[in-house]
This record gives C-alpha cells, sequence and structure tokens, in this order.
C-alpha cells in the first residue's frame, strides 16, 4: 500500500519535472520573441553603414562605431542631424512635459468634481470623457487642420508647440479624469469630512488630504499622459510638419525619408528616443499598470 | 429668538444679489470652476470638431492656403461624399483591410496574449525580471517601432528576417514582406488563404510587427486580472481532482471575463488608430480606413471625402465606446 502511493508520487513527480521543463522553454521563447528584434535594433546602431546593408548580415556590431550616436549630439550648427535631433528632443520634452502639467492640474480636478459632487448631469459628463477618450486621433486631424490655417490662422498656431500641447491634451484628458475619478472615489468621504470639521475648507483639504492619497493615480496618469505624448506621430505630421516644431518621432521618421536611407543613423536615434519611455516602464511599471487596471476593471 | 435676528446688521439687503453672493461662496460654485476647464476642452477641441466634420462631409468642401492664412470653402452637396465612398471599390477594400487587420490582431490577442499571461502566472526563476522585460516593447515609441520592423523585413537578403531564413534554407530568394501587392511565394497555404480574403504580405507583417509592440500591454492587463482570481478557488478544484485545462476553462476564463472584454475593446479603439506603422511603412500602399482619411484630405485636397471616411471611423468609435461604457457602468446608467 505504501509503496503504492510512494511510485504515484514518485510518478507525479517526474511529471511536474517535465512540466516545468516545457514551461521554461516557453518563457524562453517568449524571452526571445521580445528581447531578438530590440538585439538588432542596438547591433544595427552600433554598425558602419556598411555592416548594415551585407548578406551575410553580421550578427554582432561589426564594424563597431559610436559614430551613430556621436552624430545626434555633435552642436548646433543649423541643418545638421545633431540640430535636428537635439531640436526635436527639445520639442518632445516640452511638448510632453506642458501635456502633463496641464492634464493632471485640468483633470484631476474635473476627476474631483465628478467623484464628490451631487451636482447634475454628472454621470453623462463622466461618459462623455470617457467616449472622447475612446475617439480616435484621426476622426479630428481633419478639423483641427482646416481650423488652424482658417478660422484661427491669426493666432499663428500652425507648426508650434502651443498647438501640440493643446491638442495633446485634449486627448488625455479623458484618461486622466476617467483613471482619478476612480482613485477619489475609493477614498472614504468620512476622512474628508473630518478634515473639514477641524476647520479646514474644501480646497486645503483636497491639497492637503486628498491628493496625497491619490498620489498613485497622479503617478499613473502623468507617465501615462507623458508617454502618450511622447509617441504622438500624427499630429506632428499633420499640424507641425516643419523643423520649427517637429518632435522626436518625427525627426527619425524624416532619417528615412533622406536620399540615402541609413539604417545605423535611424537605429542610433530611435534608441535615444526609446530611452526615456523605458526607463519609464522599467522603474514605474507597477504604477502604470495599477492605474490602467483601476480604470478599467472597476473593482 | 427673533429679536436677535432682526438685530444683527443685514449684509445683502434684497434677495437677488444674496443668491450671487451665495452662488459665490457655495461649494456648488467651486465645483462648477475647478470642473470648467476641462469642459471648454471637452466641447472646444472634441465636440465643436466632430460636429465640423459632419458639416464638411456634407459640402464639396475645398481649402486654399496663401501664406500661412487658409480660406474654406463649403458648398452644400448633401449626402454626396458618402454616395461617394459607398460606391467606390477603394473604400471598401479599405473597409475589408481594416476589419481583416482587427480581427486578426484581435485573434492573436485573446489567445497568444492569455496563453503568455497565464504562463507568466506560474512560479518561476527570475519572474520579477520577466515581467519587466516582457512590458518594455509596449515603451518602444511606435515610431521607432515601424523602422525597426522596417528593418528587419527589409526585401533584400540582408534585411534580417531574410538574413536568417536564407541562412537556415528555410527559402532561397529573399522575400519582399512589405510589398503590399504580393503574396508569399513560399507558404503556399499561407498565400492561398490571404488571396482568398483579398489580403497581401503586407498586411499580415505590419500585423506581427505591430503585435510585438502591443500584445505587451496585453499580457500585461490579463496577468494583472489573474492576480485577482483568489487561489482558495485552484486550490479547491484541485481537491476535487480537476486538471489543467479544466481548471483554466472553469476557473480562470470566467473570472478573467470582464479584463478580457476591456482589453478587447481598448485594442479595438486602438487598431482604428493604426495609422503610424501603415503610413510610415508603406505611405498610401495599404489604405486602411484611417490612412485614406488622411490621403483624401491632405494628398488629394478633397477634405469633403477625408471628412467623411473621418466621420465614419467616429461614428465606429463612438459605438464601440458605447457598448464599453454600458458594459463598465451598468450600475451608474
Amino acid at each position: 500500500m505504501s509503496s503504492m502511493a510512494q511510485g504515484a508520487g514518485g510518478k507525479q513527480r517526474f511529471r511536474v519535472r517535465w512540466t516545468r521543463l516545457g514551461m521554461y522553454l516557453l518563457l524562453l521563447l517568449v524571452a526571445v520573441w521580445t528581447l531578438a528584434p530590440l538585439y538588432f535594433l542596438i547591433i544595427t546602431s552600433l554598425k558602419q553603414y556598411v555592416g548594415t546593408i551585407t548578406f551575410p548580415l553580421p550578427w554582432l556590431p561589426h564594424p563597431f562605431t559610436w559614430k551613430n550616436y556621436g552624430m545626434m549630439f555633435s552642436g548646433y550648427q543649423s541643418g545638421s542631424t545633431s540640430y535636428r535631433f537635439l531640436h526635436a528632443l527639445r520639442n518632445s520634452l516640452i511638448t510632453s512635459t506642458a501635456t502633463t502639467v496641464l492634464n493632471l492640474i485640468f483633470g484631476s480636478a474635473a476627476a474631483y468634481v465628478l467623484a464628490r459632487s451631487r451636482i447634475r448631469g454628472k454621470n453623462a459628463i463622466s461618459m462623455a470623457f470617457l467616449a472622447s477618450n475612446l475617439l480616435p486621433t484621426v476622426a479630428l486631424v481633419v478639423p483641427f487642420y482646416v481650423f488652424t490655417v482658417t478660422y484661427f490662422s491669426s493666432l499663428g498656431l500652425y507648426d508650434t508647440d502651443t498647438l501640440l500641447v493643446i491638442l495633446y491634451t485634449s486627448f488625455s484628458l479623458g484618461l486622466v479624469i476617467w483613471i482619478m475619478r476612480d482613485y477619489f472615489n475609493t477614498i472614504p468621504i468620512d476622512l474628508e469630512e473630518a478634515a473639514r470639521v477641524d476647520g479646514a475648507s474644501r480646497l486645503v483639504s483636497l491639497v492637503r488630504i486628498l491628493l496625497p492619497l491619490t498620489t498613485p493615480g497622479l503617478m499613473a496618469t502623468g507617465l501615462l499622459t507623458f508617454l502618450l505624448s511622447w509617441d504622438n506621430f500624427i499630429l506632428p505630421l499633420i499640424l507641425a510638419p516643419n523643423a520649427s516644431a517637429y518632435n522626436l518621432p518625427f525627426f527619425i521618421y524624416s532619417l528615412s525619408g533622406q536620399y540615402l536611407h541609413m539604417n545605423n543613423e535611424i537605429a542610433a536615434g530611435g534608441i535615444l528616443a526609446a530611452i526615456p519611455p523605458v526607463l519609464i516602464i522599467v522603474f514605474f511599471g507597477k504604477y502604470i499598470i495599477s492605474g490602467l487596471t483601476a480604470g478599467s476593471v472597476k473593482g | 429668538m427673533n429679536s436677535l435676528s432682526v438685530s444683527e446688521p443685514n449684509p445683502l439687503p434684497n434677495s437677488l444679489l444674496r443668491k450671487l453672493f451665495h452662488a459665490f461662496t457655495g461649494e456648488y460654485f467651486w465645483f462648477y470652476i475647478l470642473l470648467l476647464p476641462s469642459i471648454l476642452i471637452l466641447v472646444g477641441l472634441v465636440i465643436i470638431p466632430m460636429l465640423f466634420t459632419l458639416r464638411m462631409s456634407l459640402a464639396n468642401t475645398s481649402v486654399t492656403v496663401i501664406g500661412g492664412h487658409g480660406s474654406l470653402s463649403m458648398p452644400w452637396s448633401g449626402i454626396n461624399n458618402y454616395i461617394h465612398l459607398f460606391q467606390s471599390p477603394d473604400f471598401w477594400q479599405s473597409f475589408r483591410e481594416t476589419l481583416f487587420f482587427w480581427l486578426a490582431s484581435i485573434l492573436i490577442e485573446v489567445t497568444v496574449g492569455v496563453a503568455i499571461a497565464v504562463l507568466m502566472n506560474q512560479q518561476f526563476l527570475g519572474q520579477r525580471v520577466f515581467r519587466i522585460i516582457v512590458f518594455i516593447p509596449w515603451a518602444i515609441p511606435t515610431v521607432v517601432n515601424s523602422m525597426m520592423w522596417g528593418m528587419i523585413m527589409d526585401g533584400n537578403n540582408y534585411g534580417a528576417l531574410n538574413d536568417l531564413l536564407l541562412r537556415m534554407h528555410v527559402i532561397k530568394n529573399a522575400i519582399v514582406w512589405l510589398n503590399p501587392s504580393a503574396l508569399f511565394p513560399h507558404f503556399s497555404w499561407l498565400s492561398h488563404v490571404l488571396s482568398s480574403l483579398g489580403m497581401n504580405t503586407a498586411i499580415l507583417s505590419i500585423i506581427v510587427g505591430d503585435e510585438w509592440h502591443t500584445l505587451p500591454i496585453v499580457v500585461v492587463l490579463v496577468l494583472a486580472g489573474l492576480q485577482t482570481i483568489p487561489v482558495e478557488y485552484y486550490e479547491a478544484a484541485r481537491v476535487e481532482g480537476a486538471t489543467g485545462w479544466r481548471k483554466f476553462r472553469s476557473i480562470t476564463l470566467p473570472l478573467l471575463g470582464p479584463i478580457l472584454s476591456v482589453v478587447l475593446i481598448l485594442r479595438t479603439m486602438q487598431l482604428l488608430r493604426a495609422f503610424t506603422m501603415i503610413y510610415t511603412l508603406e505611405q498610401f500602399g495599404l489604405p486602411v480606413l484611417s490612412i485614406q482619411a488622411y490621403q483624401q484630405a491632405f494628398s488629394f485636397g478633397s477634405f469633403g471625402l477625408g471628412a467623411a471616411t473621418s466621420f465614419i471611423i467616429g461614428l465606429v468609435a463612438l459605438f464601440i465606446s458605447y457598448i464599453y461604457i454600458k458594459r463598465l457602468y451598468k450600475e451608474e446608467l
């Protein structure tokens, strides 16, 4: 009796070991699928041009060079690749940061009202924001273009950072409101009322009590807004296509449109543009996931 | 009591002023002030542009820009633009391509995406690092992803994928992966399936590149959903003698339902946006609806048609968001 049980246990252990081996093999497959394209991009960025157009393709950075990165930081002479890169980097940083700040201020204020007040039409307004967030950019670029160059042409917004910030803000505001409203809803109203009994005004209680408690939500929405703005391509393509306002994605795309399409340069520019968002994901990915699930799963 | 209130000096003698005073000091006033900027953005940058798109789509719209200042002419033309679209084979080809793109991507996401998430929900060595690595492709900017896949799927024999397959002797000649007017010469069954659907090599290649970029967010969201399922359920099933597949079918899948539907709808919305990758790799070679709207308005200058296509995309998006919102906020509606 006992030997039979042992035998079955041994068989089971044997099976478990094979299952685990299979699991690690599948995980390896996932890792290769994820990392192989990145590896290819990195070695391409460290090659001289000739190493990107020979067959068989070198699978190591050969012939090796740092030049592709160096040329992005070689100074601010007008018209050079370096000038355009640094200018695009500056534009991307300014527009993404400004959009994030505006979204957090407007979005969390509105989310607070939609979570706490009993004003009429509150739910309808929340739905409208949510729907606006789900509307594709492409459905609105045609009127944006027409407004910018006709009715509002005297404002001179075409080809400016300001225009991009305004439009980015409108595209991610719904997301911020939607996620922040859920965060405000999870905080018990008693906490706020206790503060108000102690004589704090509603504004003070918002700043002193609620904002610290919703920091994870603010982090998540702020980072998401930043990532979305950093990634935007279609709005600069249509509304800021000239050198004065274009952003990093547009710069990288413009490298591929040159008469000589140099993969090594494109790869280096691409990696530089990917560094900030990748760092955000590596260090703050947890916040972003919790923000997205808080907004989408609703408990 | 009465005499007390009479003796107090009344700060606001007439009732209208008093109402005004209360409107400014009451908390409702501050609620509206806090809400106002967002409402202005919603009305000015979403609702009005959407209505204006409808207006442009009902006219023979043209825009002439001279020295930075444009003039707009919108002679009324009724539903002519829509009739033109619905009668043109190009529109229906775009429609089919958009639909194929959507269906194929969704199919990959709910099968491969859920499978990877279930795999990653097991206990294994290096779990934390693995989770971060798998999430990284999502952080790569879309344009960078496009350029990268453009290099990998380059049609020359030094394109990374061709290089790999040629070295392994899987293929004899380089394949032009991104050619929108070709079918895979080496995989006849795949070509057969694609051609019978009216599709081509390029759309499948683009789907693969796009999935590398977006599958991570599906995996991560589904994984978050898996972690909310109580372990006790699986314990109970184990005691009852349930197998792995049975546990997956009877516990995991039903409890993943809500998050899966959210993922599905969110991804559907993003696929309607699928513009960047197709535009950067194919220009106008693979005209899904968003590319067509862009081309009609900005290449051909036919803003009426472009607006009509945009408006159709917007309507589909609103319809999907309606389903989504209804599902999400059942209790509030």
